[in-house]
């Protein structure tokens, strides 16, 4: 409890700092960046891995936590240890802390 | 689009991921750098395409993973030539052709000639191979430096020449003298001769407008063909009034008279009439060089019919032009009676050409004051005669011939 409690701290300390340098959160946090195009396409960087993936439902844990992909017909298009594209019909993006 | 043909010529993989958690495959990949796309789940396993590099890293990552892995599918260059390998005339033909084509790039088999007005594109054509420039010599042997002193060398009204070679394509591009009337003028003038303005045909002269000469001619005044109307030819006088010399100038006025000018027309009263047969033969042809290949009857079935070619030229890219051409020539009979024409049709096409006569002088600046035209209507043959009374502008330049008079009294 203390440990997450110690974590959270820490990346407020670390927003603040981003906030105050103005350098972007991606490099300082880690945050992932989501650029979604319509309905039908998702350009996501700064994960860590893949936990499930079908075609409905793709779950991907990042530094912030577990992003859940939900759709029909998903399809990665391309996956490399930079980013990934997901295509198909996006119904749903969650954020699961 | 790019990149696929990148990875079609690299070769690649279609493979099927298998096992307890193919994920941790996919993540293993992404971390060790092997690049992967088109993920697809299939029942518990995936689908993926992986280039022939990747895969040979695959080891160590299917080791500890555990997962099961199957070659689907073997997609690309490499692995094309490795399943016809036995097939040389296939290898050998396809080198042919690659040597073919780079062979044929060597020769020019185009000649564009562009900016010609006065001179034909068959002249011009005709010239540059008395030089030795034609269609199927090698590009290495054509010198754009020569063709341009050539043609400046034999061609006087034409300026200015450029000749360059694109792709398979000789471009000689010239630009022709389009005032060279003035220039020989002003040569003329150059060696001291005068210029006098003559009437270029009968008329009274209505006005008058001196700027350079001396007037010959009045307004009113009646002139003939060839009569001189303003003399380059200025006389020099002494104190008593006596002629002693002339100063020779170029005469400039602006001259208008009145002058009668003959009108006639005539159009057939009986014409071909043409009622079209909806029975159109196509033949197919193509051409190599001079030799043309037809596909099909060449015989043309209909006593009367009207031929359309279209013809289009091969080539390769944007100027690899190659001297095969294919076309096609559409035949369309019609039948054909002798019609003819109306008086109220007569009437009306000798008007309209009439107008189009008069609108073209009215366009030049000539001033109509009279007309008597009138159709005069035969068994074979209609005619519009008569008189057009104008108002135009007159006089031609001609160099002064007061030279030698003067010389002769003076000696």
């Amino acid at each position: 409890m203390i440990e997450k409690n110690n974590t959270s701290c820490e990346k407020r300390f670390l927003g603040h700092v981003s906030d105050m340098s103005g350098m972007p959160k991606d490099v300082t946090l880690g945050a992932p960046i989501l650029t979604v195009t319509g309905q039908m396409e998702l350009l996501l960087e700064n994960y860590r891995g893949i936990l499930e993936y079908t075609e409905c439902i793709i779950r991907i844990q990042t530094r912030i936590g577990q992003i859940r992909i939900l759709g029909k017909r998903l399809t990665i298009e391309y996956y490399t240890c930079d980013e990934m594209k997901i295509t198909g019909k996006i119904t749903e993006i969650k954020y699961i802390n | 689009m790019l990149l696929s043909i990148y990875r079609y010529i690299k070769g690649y993989l279609k493979i099927r991921v298998i096992g307890y958690s193919p994920e941790r495959f996919i993540n293993a990949c992404s971390h060790r750098g092997i690049y992967i796309w088109n993920i697809n789940p299939v029942h518990g396993s995936y689908d993926m395409y992986i280039t022939v590099s990747g895969f040979r890293k695959l080891k160590p990552v299917i080791r500890k993973t555990g997962a099961k892995v199957i070659i689907k599918e073997r997609i690309g260059l490499p692995f094309y030539f490795f399943q016809y390998r036995r097939r040389k005339m296939f290898f050998g033909g396809a080198l042919f052709g690659i040597a073919m084509i780079y062979s044929l790039s060597l020769f020019v088999w185009n000649i564009d000639v562009r900016g010609n007005r006065k001179y034909t594109d068959e002249a011009l054509t005709a010239f540059l191979k008395e030089q030795g420039v034609e269609h199927g010599m090698r590009l290495s042997q054509v010198d754009c430096d020569r063709i341009v002193k050539d043609i400046r060398k034999s061609y006087d009204e034409i300026i200015w020449v450029s000749a360059s070679i694109e792709g398979c394509r000789l471009i000689v591009q010239i630009k022709e003298n389009e005032d060279s009337k003035d220039t020989e003028d002003a040569a003329g003038n150059s060696v001291g001769e005068g210029v006098d303005i003559v009437a270029d045909f009968d008329g009274v002269i209505t006005s008058m407008i001196v700027r350079q000469g001396i007037p010959c001619v009045t307004e009113g005044q009646q002139v003939k063909k060839g009569d001189v109307l303003v003399t380059g030819a200025v006389p020099v006088t002494d104190d008593s009034g006596e002629t002693t010399g002339y100063q020779f100038h170029q005469a400039e006025a602006d001259i208008r008279a009145q002058v009668s000018m003959d009108y006639q027309d005539s159009c057939e009263i009986n014409y071909e009439s043409k009622e079209y047969i909806h029975q159109e033969k196509e033949d197919l042809y193509f051409r190599i060089g001079k030799s043309i290949f037809w596909l099909g009857s060449r015989k043309n079935p209909f006593p009367n019919a009207e031929e359309l070619t279209t013809q289009n030229h091969l080539r390769i890219g944007k100027y690899f032009y190659l001297p095969v051409f294919w076309g096609k020539r559409h035949t369309i009979p019609y039948s054909s009676t002798q019609v003819k024409y109306d008086e109220n049709q007569i009437q009306e096409n000798l008007t309209v050409r009439y107008r189009h006569f008069t609108d073209n002088l009215v366009k030049k600046g000539v001033e109509i004051i009279e007309n008597d035209v009138k159709i005069y209507t035969g068994s074979a043959k209609a005619e519009a005669k008569g008189t057009l009374t104008v108002i135009t502008d007159i006089g031609t330049e001609r160099p002064t011939s007061i030279v030698e008079d003067v010389s002769d009294g003076n000696d």
